[in-house]
């Protein structure tokens, strides 16, 4: 069938991949709200992330998806078509579990045909598509292995040959590199991406490590207590964190209080609590005088010492109280008068060890731009 | 439950080789103490002698010879066996099924359901055979081969269904979603993945069950009649007037179907799949 293609688990399919809509989408577990009103609308062949806190509800909207969990209310649609009450085993998707959930009794090549013999795939197709999806993950030598006998690392590799292997409308991945060790789950992400670019299969990956989420997906949807909070590409959600939990989850800030004083000429004045200092930035939608605010910046976004005095914006006097070593980065947090100002500081040695000691006075300093504001 | 024995049997060889010698010592003598006595009846069994005696008198097959052409003991014995193996598949048929659902299933009554299959382990099965005898005359089935069976089954369910539920409630449930979602419906799933994974389980239960069925005494004394006597009931008869080696001979039979049944069960089911339903 698929002369020309190197992997024609692709190949044979005509479309990339599905749409998936999720309108709505609600559930309950007797009292407690895992799901209240999701809604997404993910495009053909995109990799989105869930991303969010253990209990936030990611699981079970990938249950509703994959037909394991009935929802309370709400829609799914798979390329328009309403799948909300479709059985599983007519979804045509692919999932892979975080405890993998291999077919213990069987081989590699069986686990990986399972799906195929469900569909009625039989013989010399069926053995090519094996061959191809075990090539694909590079387990073709382990085919005769039975899972008890491959390593984390290679068990989440015939998981994955075993969910592309029937070429699903959609991948579905629960925390997948969730149990592997730090190395290898880097490894194992890159090649994920790389093949799902490859196959141009939708994707949706289910994650709480944020690294994992923003390096791999087009798209991120930061779940919190059953919402999603923000889907957006993951330079916005760490750059324009559209809600303070977006900003506080992802990444390092730092949070202060604060009043807008004025708002006057599309610019507002906006006061820090605990000390005279004020700035004034761009009029944020919605806001008022007398409004309490939440301010925050990223700590890499913070200048301290002789750097601090060449920035204008937002300038404040403080002691440093501490230190942390971190590797390429160092942390350094600064007693001001509106508070404990956290700054990440690159290549460290360029400032001389004693200019950081703990009891320093030292300036630190940001751009005003760099503000995050979010009503309080 | 024969998958938490297995990782904790190599635990326990681990710690054996720190035991204190007493201990081994003791474990020696209380493996003598149940042993010995099945040991004695076997080699008694080889005298040429009239009468069970240790050591035997010479050494011969004549009881042997006798018993194997002797109807009074053959025809119990095919008894027996037909009697374990029926009551083994049908206590199969009904604890399989049930095992499935009370472990997976959510329903109202779920424990109770499990609670009443359970209870005739701790019934006394001479009150079970009384119960029977009388439910079985008053519709007219006393005495039948199928009255026999159903006591043997209801004795046996139990030793089928812990097995089972015990394997089955260690299996993790996403091995059945993964095929769910890989186009299985539910009843390919229990055939290709459930069934499989819970064959140590089953096999486990069925010996189990073989074995309770076929040394069963009570519920045979008072159902059996002259064409379904069972072994163990024609044993006990045959000693009420005899004290020959005969009974000792038809004893290490039985003994070594019994052994032989297991090991070829192992030999043909158990270490492999033991082993990876364990994983
Ligand atoms: N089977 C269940 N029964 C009852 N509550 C559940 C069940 N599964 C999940 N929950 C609850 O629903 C919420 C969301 O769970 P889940 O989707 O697993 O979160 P996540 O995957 O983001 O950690 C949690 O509060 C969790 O305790
Ligand atoms: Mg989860």
């Amino acid at each position: 069938m698929d002369q020309s293609s190197k992997f024609p688990v692709t190949a044979s399919r005509s479309t990339a991949g599905a749409v998936v809509d999720i309108r709505a989408l609600r559930h309950n577990f007797g009292a407690v709200s895992a799901l209240r009103a999701v809604d997404l609308s993910i495009q053909a062949g995109e990799f989105v992330a869930l991303l969010g806190p253990s209990g936030c509800g990611k699981t079970t909207l990938l249950r509703c998806i994959a037909g394991l969990v009935l929802p309370t209310g709400g829609e799914i649609l798979i390329d328009g078509q309403p799948i909300t009450h479709t059985p599983v085993h007519k979804r045509d998707l692919g999932m892979v579990f975080q405890s993998y959930a291999l077919f213990p009794h069987m081989t590699v090549s069986d686990n990986v045909q399972f799906g195929l013999k469900m569909h009625g795939v039989r013989g010399g197709v069926a053995d090519r598509r094996i061959a191809d999806a075990l090539a694909l993950v590079q387990m073709t030598d382990y085919q005769s292995r039975y899972p008890a006998q491959l390593s984390g690392g290679q068990r989440q590799r015939v998981a994955l040959a075993r969910a592309l292997v029937t070429q699903p409308k959609a991948l579905l991945l629960d925390e997948p590199f969730g149990a592997l060790d730090a190395k290898l789950r880097e490894s194992m992400q890159i090649e994920l991406r790389r093949l799902q670019k490859r196959l141009g299969v939708t994707t949706i990956f289910v994650t709480h490590d944020q690294q994992e989420a923003l390096t791999m997906a087009d798209r991120v949807a930061v779940m919190h207590d059953g919402r999603v909070e923000q889907f957006d590409a993951p330079a916005k959600i760490y750059n324009a964190p559209s809600t303070p939990f977006v900003a506080d989850f992802i990444g390092q800030t730092n949070r202060f209080g604060g009043t807008i004083q004025s708002i006057a000429n599309g610019r507002m004045n906006l006061r820090f609590d605990g000390g005279e200092h004020a700035v004034d930035v761009p009029a944020a939608h919605g806001m008022a005088g007398g409004d309490r605010v939440i301010a925050m910046v990223r700590p890499e976004c913070v200048r301290v010492g002789v750097e601090a005095t060449a920035q204008k914006d937002v300038t404040l006097p403080g002691t440093i109280t501490d230190t942390v070593f971190a590797g390429e980065k160092v942390s350094v947090y600064v007693q001001t008068s509106i508070g404990v100002v956290v700054a990440s500081l690159l290549n460290p040695t360029r400032q001389g060890s004693g200019a950081m000691a703990a009891g320093t006075d030292v300036p630190v300093s940001w751009r005003k731009d760099d503000l995050l504001i979010f009503h309080h | 439950m024969v998958a938490i024995e297995v990782t904790n049997r190599s635990d326990g060889r681990a710690a054996l080789t720190g035991l204190p010698r007493l201990l081994v010592v003791y474990t020696i003598a209380i493996s003598v103490f149940l042993i010995a006595p099945v040991l004695i009846v076997m080699i008694a069994a080889f005298t040429s002698g009239d009468f069970i005696m240790f050591p035997p008198g010479g050494f011969s097959l004549r009881w042997f010879d006798q018993v194997l052409s002797d109807p009074q003991f053959i025809v119990p014995l095919w008894n027996s066996v037909r009697l374990g193996i029926a009551a083994t598949i049908i206590s199969g048929l009904l604890a399989i099924p049930a095992a499935l659902s009370l472990v997976r299933g959510v329903f109202p009554g779920r424990r109770w359901v499990e609670t009443f299959l359970l209870a005739p382990l701790s019934l006394p099965t001479i009150i079970l055979a009384i119960g029977l005898l009388f439910f079985a005359s008053r519709i007219g089935l006393s005495n039948s081969f199928i009255s026999l069976l159903a006591g043997h089954v209801i004795i046996t369910v139990p030793y089928m269904l812990r097995t089972v539920l015990g394997v089955y409630a260690g299996v993790n449930r996403e091995v059945e979603e993964a095929a769910r979602v890989l186009g299985a419906d539910r009843w390919r799933t229990a055939w290709y993945v459930t069934l499989p994974i819970i064959r140590p389980g089953v096999l486990a239960g069925a010996i189990f069950a073989f074995l309770m069925s076929f040394d069963e005494v009570a519920v045979a004394l008072l159902l059996t009649n002259s064409d379904t006597t069972t072994l163990p009931v024609s044993i006990l008869s045959y000693l009420v007037y005899n004290y020959d080696p005969a009974v000792a001979a038809i004893s290490t039979i039985q003994i070594v179907i019994v052994i032989v049944a297991l090991l070829l069960l192992e030999r043909l089911f158990g270490i492999r799949h033991l082993m990876f339903a364990s994983q």
